[in-house]
């Protein structure tokens, strides 16, 4: 697959960039750029940070000068309203050219919190993903993202402390996703919830007193039910036995054994007994046929006059007698002695009147019964409704304080006003509620009585009604107080029992209990306990393989790593007696401490090493190459697609310069990576050129002449310009020796000049061969009238040369050197002639 | 060094650097292992809801043991 190139790179107001925008190409293979110190090398590399990150990782590295970062990133010197920005061309692995452009919205601030910018790709706003998605750029892992090396990222790695060195290395060796993995699988234990079932509470609750602490271990170590109840049993039995109460056999019994003490202990602590109640259910108004009876036995009843209803009694008793039921024809009447009065006829028409009162005599009947089993149910309701209120409500104020009842302890006990204020409240309500519904009982049976008193003549069913309405009603204003009384008194009962019992001294004891009445419910808690246990351990082993593994992943990759590096170092110091030998894990289990070896040799074959710690035994110049080696070690591995480089090669390094110069690049190009170099040192810069020519190499200088318009990057590869930049540095010096120095140069540069104009006119005219290389070694004196007499197009030119040369030219015996505005204007005066005859002749 | 100036060059792609880390991981944990069913769970969709997921794997892993009637532990070495 392709790699991502740089072709173009942009860059307004950052850092030493100012108000002039810079843009330079890049060819794919490599780049050099010179410039002197402080003319905007590191701003560069910084800007391509920035681009790719988002960041400067300076200021992540150096944790303990955030601060001094603050407003770092915006040149100091641009307009308040001027953008800040840095964007690149980007050659991308779909062969597609697409601009990045990061803008800065925020500097960074003082504090820990970063900068902020917004990415675009192509003009579009993007995600800092994107950059990898759609640019085909891998960052590598934070702090070190992106591919380029500076010094304080050498210093960094043998600077740094075990646990940032371990993080280093840890970005370095791209494993962060594993340590990311490895933290997940560690953080499930806490998310995994432990089972909470109300036994489990007991449970811990009872193995919080004393003596019972070794039957609970054996408790949980049970492997069945029958062994939780044998071991149960033995508890409450050395329990009761404690307690010189004589157990009894069975676990159930044992319980109430323990219970019935407690209540002894606590009642004679506080009476608590007298919050008890009994439970309540509601009347249904469904269960009573009442309406519907009296509904049927007022219209069965209007049927049958008065006077039928009054006689039918006499009329049964007549049919009874002999003489009816025998069918006589003639009969006297045994009531009224009337002769001959009961006649068959008559007997059939009595028979016939009794007939037509059956039905209403049943609907009477019913009624009759619906009145008596509605008045039965109310009586049970009334007796429910009484036992359903606590007792202390039942009893009277004075046997309330003589058991010690009252709210004044209440209060002491509980300690929470807020709970018993609640509490209180919720008596009150119940209470009263509770007398309402009483009285509405009452009424209720007042009313059956009524009509059972006055059943003949009763018809009022929209009173029966009314009053069982109302009975409902109070029944459901009692049942919500009867809930809110139960939720207030749950809230009191929890702190006034532990107060309780830790005055009686029997916390634990009412859970004790409830595990021995429930055996199995503590089985069944003890086998999800056992469960949650069993994951929990499961995870902490796979932690530890994880753990173990990754070590194991994180040695493979050392190892890759270190040959690479060995690779890298060889190119830079072959044949040194000192060599890198390897980056490691202290030891199988370390995870915190990354040592990197080296091996010391007396021989330059290095036979016989010595392995010692880099940081212990390598000079500073050693550690900057093993930093480098690292460095392109880290960027083949992740195969990025270009590297930019600030200054790799120490300026006291002179030895090495030429193996990274040929060796190091060509590995590089080889690798399929541009490579962009930053140099302050002018024969690398040229070195590099010179060498690289036939691929292409493309030279650049950075200056900063103007603060505002900051860094300026121009496309040089003549030695004249580069010559004419390195002087402009000196000239304004106030140092004596810095502006002699600067003279040197512009004297340099002079006779360069002179000999470009001659060469060139000596070409211009078929001497081929001509080459400025034919004047080295002579004095300008000796060519110098001839360059004067090339400088046609303005007759003071002639003069200016020579005299721009006279300024920069000490006498023999003139140790002064000439003044900040003679060299300025010797200077001046050699960049005009450069443009007119050079330039654009 | 005699390559034509504007041609890139091609890198040796490295059998071994194929493997990502969690393909490395994946060959030191035991097979069949609770490392390797949360390392599938990790694995298979985005971060956010991993946890999740890798307890629905730990909670999984019990219930095959169970099925198989073996004692779940998280390492067979």
């Amino acid at each position: 697959m392709n790699r991502p190139r740089l072709q173009k790179i942009e860059i307004h107001g950052f850092r030493s960039f100012g108000t002039s925008q810079q843009s330079f190409d890049l060819p794919p293979t490599v780049a050099v750029l010179w410039g002197a110190n402080s003319q905007g090398k590191t701003s560069l590399a910084e800007a391509m940070e920035f681009l790719l990150t988002g960041h400067i990782a300076r200021r992540e590295l150096l944790a303990s000068t955030k601060e001094e970062f603050s407003d770092s990133l915006r040149n100091v010197h641009i307009p308040e309203n001027a953008a800040v920005f840095v964007a690149a061309d980007i050659l991308c692995p779909d062969g597609q050219i697409r601009r990045l452009k990061r803008s800065l919205t925020e500097d960074y601030k003082k504090g820990n919190q970063g900068c902020i910018s917004k990415i675009e790709i192509d003009n579009q706003p993007y995600q800092e993903a994107d950059i990898q998605n759609r640019l085909g750029i891998k960052l590598f892992q934070a702090p070190l993202s992106a591919p380029v090396l500076a010094q304080h990222t050498l210093a960094y790695i043998f600077s740094a402390g075990p646990n940032d060195r371990a993080s280093y290395f840890r970005a370095v060796l791209d494993t962060q996703d594993l340590e990311d993995f490895r933290a997940a699988v560690a953080a499930l234990s806490a998310q995994i919830l432990a089972p909470s079932s109300k036994e489990i509470g007991f449970l811990q609750t009872v193995e919080s007193i004393p003596e019972l602490a070794k039957s609970f271990v054996l408790i949980r170590k049970s492997k069945a039910q029958e062994d939780v109840e044998k071991n149960l049993l033995a508890a409450t039995t050395t329990f009761l036995t404690n307690l010189a109460i004589t157990p009894s056999g069975q676990l159930a019994a044992q319980a109430t054994q323990i219970e019935q003490e407690l209540e002894r202990r606590r009642t004679r602590s506080f009476p608590i007994d007298l919050f008890g109640r009994s439970s309540f259910t509601a009347w249904d108004r469904n269960s009573t046929t009442l309406p519907q009876c009296a509904q049927n036995f007022i219209a069965e009843r209007a049927k049958i006059d008065a006077e039928t209803r009054r006689l039918v009694g006499l009329f049964k008793a007549a049919l009874l007698l002999p003489q009816a039921a025998e069918g006589h024809d003639l009969s006297d009447c045994p009531l009224c002695g009337s002769v001959d009065a009961l006649t068959s006829a008559r007997i059939e028409s009595i028979r016939e009147q009794v007939k037509a009162t059956d039905t209403y005599q049943a609907s009477e009947k019913s009624i009759k019964q619906a009145l008596q089993a509605l008045d039965a149910s109310l009586a049970a309701l009334t007796t429910m409704r009484d036992g359903s209120l606590p007792k202390f409500a039942r009893e009277k104020p004075k046997a309330r304080r003589l058991k010690g009842f009252n709210l004044g302890r209440i209060r002491a006990l509980v300690g929470d006003e807020t709970i018993t204020s609640s509490w209180i409240a919720e008596t009150r309500r119940i209470i009263r509620n509770a007398m309402a519904y009483k009285n509405s009982i009452a009424a209720t049976r007042a009313y059956i009585t009524v009509i059972q008193d006055s059943l003949e003549s009763w018809n009022d069913e929209s009173a029966l009604t009314l009053v069982i309405d109302n009975l409902i009603a109070r029944q459901a204003q009692y049942a919500q107080s009867n809930e809110a009384y139960v939720q207030a008194t749950q809230a009191l009962a929890v702190p006034l029992k532990n107060a309780v019992d830790q005055s009686v001294n029997t916390k634990g004891w009412e859970e004790l209990i409830a595990l021995a009445r429930e055996p199995g419910s503590l089985w069944d808690g003890l086998l999800q306990l056992a469960a949650h246990d069993k994951k929990i351990k499961s995870i902490d082993a796979a932690v530890k393989e994880i753990e173990a593994a990754n070590g194991k992943v994180s040695d493979e990759k050392f190892s890759d790593m270190s040959i690479s590096v060995k690779e890298w170092w060889d190119y830079l110091r072959p044949d040194e007696p000192a060599f890198f030998d390897a980056v490691q894990r202290r030891g199988q289990k370390t995870k915190r401490t990354i040592d990197i070896k080296v091996g010391l040799s007396a021989s330059d074959d290095r036979s016989n090493p010595k392995f010692r710690d880099a940081v212990a035994v390598f000079s500073q110049s050693q550690l900057h190459c093993l930093g480098l080696s690292m460095f392109l070690a880290r960027a083949v591995q992740e195969k990025t697609g270009f590297i930019i480089m600030d200054d790799p090669v120490l300026t006291s390094d002179d030895d090495f310069r030429p193996n990274f110069e040929r060796s190091v690049i060509e590995a590089l190009l080889k690798a399929g990576i541009q490579v962009i170099v930053l140099t302050q040192e002018y024969s690398h810069w040229k070195d590099i050129g010179e060498l690289w020519r036939h691929r292409n190499v493309k030279q650049l200088q950075i200056a900063r002449n103007d603060p505002t318009k900051g860094s300026e990057i121009t496309n040089e590869d003549d030695d004249l310009a580069a010559m004419i930049t390195r002087a402009r540095i000196y000239i304004k010096s106030q140092d004596a020796n810095q502006r002699k120095e600067g003279a040197g140069k512009i004297r340099d540069a002079i006779e360069r000049f002179a000999k470009e104009i001659i060469v060139k006119n000596k070409r211009s005219n078929g001497e081929q061969i001509a080459s400025i290389t034919d004047y080295d070694g002579k004095p300008f004196s000796n060519y110098s009238q001839q360059a004067c007499d090339l400088l046609i197009k303005d007759r003071s030119h002639p003069g200016k040369l020579k005299t721009a040369y006279a300024n920069v030219t000490s006498g023999a015996h003139d140790d002064r050197p000439p003044s900040a505005i003679q060299l300025s204007s010797a200077l001046g005066d050699l960049q005009q002639l450069k443009r007119d005859y050079i330039d654009r002749p | 060094m005699d390559n034509n100036p504007m041609e890139e060059d091609q890198p040796t792609q490295d059998p071994a650097s194929a493997l990502s880390n969690t393909d490395r991981l994946r060959l030191h944990l035991t097979k069949e292992g609770l490392g390797v069913a949360l390392l599938d769970a990790w694995l298979s969709d985005d971060r956010t809801d991993a946890p999740k997921r890798m307890i629905d794997a730990i909670n999984n892993f019990y219930d095959k043991k169970q099925a198989k009637n073996e004692p779940a532990t998280a390492t067979e070495d």
